[in-house]
């Protein structure tokens, strides 16, 4: 019988906690992205300055004496930036309903909405993700019952060893031998991705993600099968499965029935993290295979300094984060009646 | 039931019982019977006092003991020794190889050198054999071979070009037309000859000083007997212009009208040039059904089969070896003893080049040493920090801890990315400030965490306890009874923290996050690699080996050093 009462006190709990942090963390960094020094020369090439300048104002970012600009006060652009979140200003430029998130000025001269980048730079980075989720956990699954089947045999150090070596050695590493590879054998597949033109769900489209795919799930396969060998040779050597064992179960049944499902107790949300995370990409590995995704967008809101692009993929990494973080918690009481969550010393 | 049925029989038939056995113990059993004397029974040691007695065997210190268990891990023994190869190699190359010692006299960026860009890996006792000599495979058509054969024939070159010859072409039909293929492995690093490079005259007297006491010939090829030296250093110049005179008037009496000929000298006026004075002989455009390929080029061969050379000739019809004007000499010469003059050691790169013309070997050695420095630097750090703020957490607890705990928890929940990127921004004029910043500030947060559960685990020990019934202060307590307890993880703890250091530096530094500038990094030798990973993979491998290499030996080091300090593994093994 699970505790559902005291589950849902210790979710709301969290997510109170969850929010009052990323509060925090959105303060901090908004007061020193914004104490940066913005002007239209630092911002995008071809800018235009009156633009740039209107909607400065009209955010509230800066005001106007005697023909220059100035930046107001911190904590009265902090109060603008609330404010523009719910009920955000009329743009001086378009006439229409300005936006909430500020303007990323390094991928268009005018300014463009940050939310409006993000969205389309979605599928790419799902699709891979999701592809490279659908091939890692059920293979590195198998593996890590496979491994721990064949526990101390050559098969076992065989494989651990290759899991160690994934393990360790960067994915970028390894992302960018594949496609050294792909090179030499004069290129069966697309090595970049940006390069082929193609409805995002299709064929071509597919067989151009094959290689990052492949470089982003080697990894997580080898994490994936070293987390449950390390698991299921913890289970399959416990006192109930000797009693499965004792009372008629042969060996298959009872590593099916009951010591797999036992060490997927601490997978499931493992993989159900993962799920939450296949919004945001992996910067390196969509660098390597030059993937528009959006990894990319944070890498390019950095080298071009893109403050307010910056300030709004962070962020969504932080949430992405803390969600995540939130969600493998709770799972954890909800797939395992023995852990009572938030539960005291009683 | 069936199970233990089954194995109880099994048992039984395998115990066979002799009557000679039985009898044996009959005996034995009247034996014990019949010699019970109280007698016999003597207390031992009861003389002896054993309550001080030394142990004859002798005490294991718990180091002692964690070195004994780390040596039964053969893995780990090998990723250490692997390790300290390459640490070795990261400390010992840059200050003694003569390549990352480059006088900024010779050259301001140190070894660097555009004429021996993209060459492959190379070591001098493979020298011809085509492993691991610097030839690279080319397939090369038939007029393009002779004529390779006829420079490495010629006196021109001091250096082979084709390494190991193609003895069966492969005939191949394209457009109709019959073409051999040839599959040669060319030299890399035969670079051949430049075209009248100035040199001021002090530096034109060394240079033949250097070539005479090397056995290269003077200043006009000729050795001491005046007979010409075997490879000499200085070559004939050649008259481009002279010859494309000459051309030109070949070209019109050809029938080539008069507006074109100005484009076709211009084409292989370009050609002269790309080949950096290599080509000594007479090139004539290709034809093309009755008229000329615009940029394809043949060389022209005499009635002997042989090139015709373009040498620069005075009045005397005397072969032309340096000009002088203006205070300085025109020069040709071989840029592989060029080179070695002025460097001072011979062009050969164990690990080739980049496209940059940067050795790899020392450059990716300076890389692994700036690494691994700030490994050690950071982890350092993160160590020192963690364990401040982890202790004090872990031994007050309650509500200090319970704050301390709320910071740490915000401070992780940061992308790295982010902080790093504003501390970046910060310190934009010092990237390597900002990228220590920038490793630390999330860095420690893990010692912490690690060094509270320890406290926290070790505080509630009697021995604790009893320590402080005898009046002992905390920070007796701290660093005499727990602390010793919990270094063997927490240093392990930060030797598994290098490895994910090194992984941060080299990915930010290959995605050009952070921009160190002219500092070798391994980041920075992967992202120059990967522009020219298409035609030369091996400047990508090499430094991706590398890192793999590091990154897997710190991991089976550190866990190897992890399972030794876990002093409840102890015995498990065995």
């Amino acid at each position: 019988m699970r505790d559902w009462k005291g589950l849902g006190i210790y979710a709301i709990k969290r997510i109170f906690l969850m929010i009052v942090t990323f509060l925090i963390i959105l303060t901090i960094c908004f007061i020193l992205i914004r104490l940066l020094p913005l002007n239209p020369g630092s911002v995008a090439p071809g800018t235009d300055p009156d633009i740039f300048y209107d909607r400065m104002v009209a955010l509230g970012r800066m005001y106007e004496e005697n023909g220059e600009y100035y930046p107001t006060p911190i904590f009265e652009q902090y109060i603008r930036f609330w404010s523009d979140l719910f009920f955000p200003g009329i743009d001086p430029i378009t006439g229409e309903e300005m936006s909430r998130f500020g303007y990323s000025w390094s991928i268009n001269a005018s300014g463009v909405n940050p939310w409006d980048i993000m969205v389309q730079r979605f599928p790419p980075t799902i699709l891979i993700n999701v592809y490279s989720m659908v091939i890692a956990v059920p293979i590195g699954i198998l593996l890590g019952i496979y491994m721990a089947l064949k526990k101390n045999k050559w098969q076992d150090y065989t494989l651990s060893f290759l899991v160690m070596v994934f393990i360790s050695v960067p994915s970028f590493v390894y992302a960018l031998l594949i496609q050294t590879t792909n090179y030499a054998l004069g290129q069966p597949l697309p090595s970049l991705v940006s390069s082929v033109e193609a409805p995002w769900v299709s064929w071509e489209m597919f067989q151009a993600m094959i290689l990052p795919v492949i470089a982003m799930s080697l990894g997580s396969v080898a994490g994936y099968s070293r987390y449950t060998r390390a698991e299921l040779t913890e289970v399959l050597t416990s006192d109930f499965m000797l009693l499965a064992r004792t009372k008629g179960l042969t060996r298959f049944q009872a590593t099916v029935r009951h010591a797999f499902r036992n060490s997927l107790v601490p997978i499931f949300p493992m993989i159900l993290g993962e799920f939450i995370s296949v919004l945001s990409g992996s910067i390196v590995i969509e660098q390597v295979f030059s993937i528009n995704g959006v990894g990319n967008v944070f890498l390019t809101s950095i080298t071009q300094s893109d403050y307010d692009l910056f300030l709004f993929v962070g962020m969504f990494y932080t949430i992405i984060g803390l969600v995540g973080g939130l969600i493998v918690d709770l799972s954890y009481g909800i797939v395992d009646p023995r852990i009572r969550m938030g539960g005291g010393k009683q | 039931m069936k199970i233990f049925g089954k194995e109880l029989f099994k048992k039984k038939n395998k115990v066979v019982v002799s009557d000679e056995m039985l009898d044996n113990f009959e005996d034995n059993l009247v034996g014990v019977n019949s010699s019970l004397n109280e007698e016999k029974f003597v207390f031992t040691q009861s003389n002896v006092a054993i309550y001080d007695a030394k142990f004859e065997t002798k005490p294991v210190s718990y180091f002692r003991d964690c070195f004994r268990r780390f040596c039964k891990n053969k893995s780990s023994i090998v990723a250490a020794i692997i390790l300290l190869i390459l640490v070795l190699y990261a400390i010992f190359v840059p200050a003694f190889s003569p390549m990352s010692n480059v006088p900024a006299s010779v050259n301001q960026n140190g070894m660097q050198d555009d004429y021996f860009a993209n060459c492959l890996p190379k070591l001098e006792m493979f020298e011809g054999t085509g492993f691991w000599d610097g030839s690279r495979e080319q397939i090369i058509s038939e007029s393009v071979h002779d004529m390779y054969v006829k420079i490495d024939e010629s006196e021109d070159s001091n250096y082979d070009l084709i390494v190991i010859d193609d003895e069966d072409p492969e005939e191949r039909v394209i457009l109709g037309q019959r073409i051999l293929q040839y599959t040669v492995k060319i030299d890399t690093y035969t670079v051949g000859n430049v075209n009248t490079i100035t040199l001021s005259p002090e530096r034109y007297q060394n240079l033949i000083k250097w070539s005479i006491e090397h056995g290269y010939g003077d200043e006009k090829g000729l050795g001491k007997d005046g007979q010409s030296v075997e490879s000499p250093t200085f070559k004939p110049l050649i008259d481009v212009d002279g010859y494309l005179e000459e051309y030109s008037n070949w070209l019109l009496e050809q029938g080539v009208s008069e507006g074109n000929i100005p484009s076709m000298l211009d084409s292989l006026r370009q050609y002269y040039l790309n080949s950096r004075g290599n080509y000594f002989f007479k090139v004539v455009h290709a034809r093309r059904g009755a008229g000329f390929a615009p940029n394809s080029f043949v060389p022209l061969y005499d009635n002997n089969d042989e090139l015709i050379d373009i040498y620069m000739r005075d009045e005397n019809n005397e072969l032309v070896y340096a000009t002088y004007s203006g205070g300085v000499y025109s020069v040709r010469f071989d840029y592989r003893q060029y080179f070695e003059f002025n460097y001072g050691f011979k062009p050969v790169f164990i690990f080739g080049t980049t496209s940059g013309g940067r050795d790899i070997f020392s450059r990716l050695a300076e890389g692994a040493r700036f690494s691994l420095f700030l490994g050690l630097c950071i982890a350092a750090c993160n160590f020192i920090i963690g364990i401040i703020w982890g202790s004090i957490a872990g031994y007050y607890g309650g509500r200090v801890d319970l704050t301390m705990e709320r910071i740490t928890d915000i401070i992780a929940a940061i992308p790295s990315l982010v902080i790093l990127n504003i501390v970046n921004v910060y310190f934009a004029n010092n990237n390597i400030v900002g990228l220590i910043l920038a490793l630390i500030l999330p860095g420690w947060i893990g010692t912490a965490s690690l060094t509270r559960m320890q406290f926290y685990r070790f505080k509630g020990q009697e021995y604790v306890l009893a320590s402080r019934t005898l009046g002992a202060k905390d920070t007796r307590l701290i660093f005499k009874h727990i602390f010793p307890n919990a270094i063997g993880t927490l240093v392990t703890s930060s030797v598994l923290m290098i490895p994910s250091v090194i992984f941060s530096e080299s990915s930010l530094t290959y995605l050009g996050i952070i921009n160190l500038g002219d500092t070798a990094t391994v980041g920075v030798m992967l992202q120059e690699g990967q522009q020219s990973m298409m035609t030369f993979p091996h400047a990508l491998i090499i430094p991706a080996v590398f890192v793999a290499l590091l990154m897997i030996c710190f991991n089976l080091f550190g866990n190897g050093l992890r399972d030794a300090f876990n002093t409840t593994l102890r015995g498990a093994e065995d």
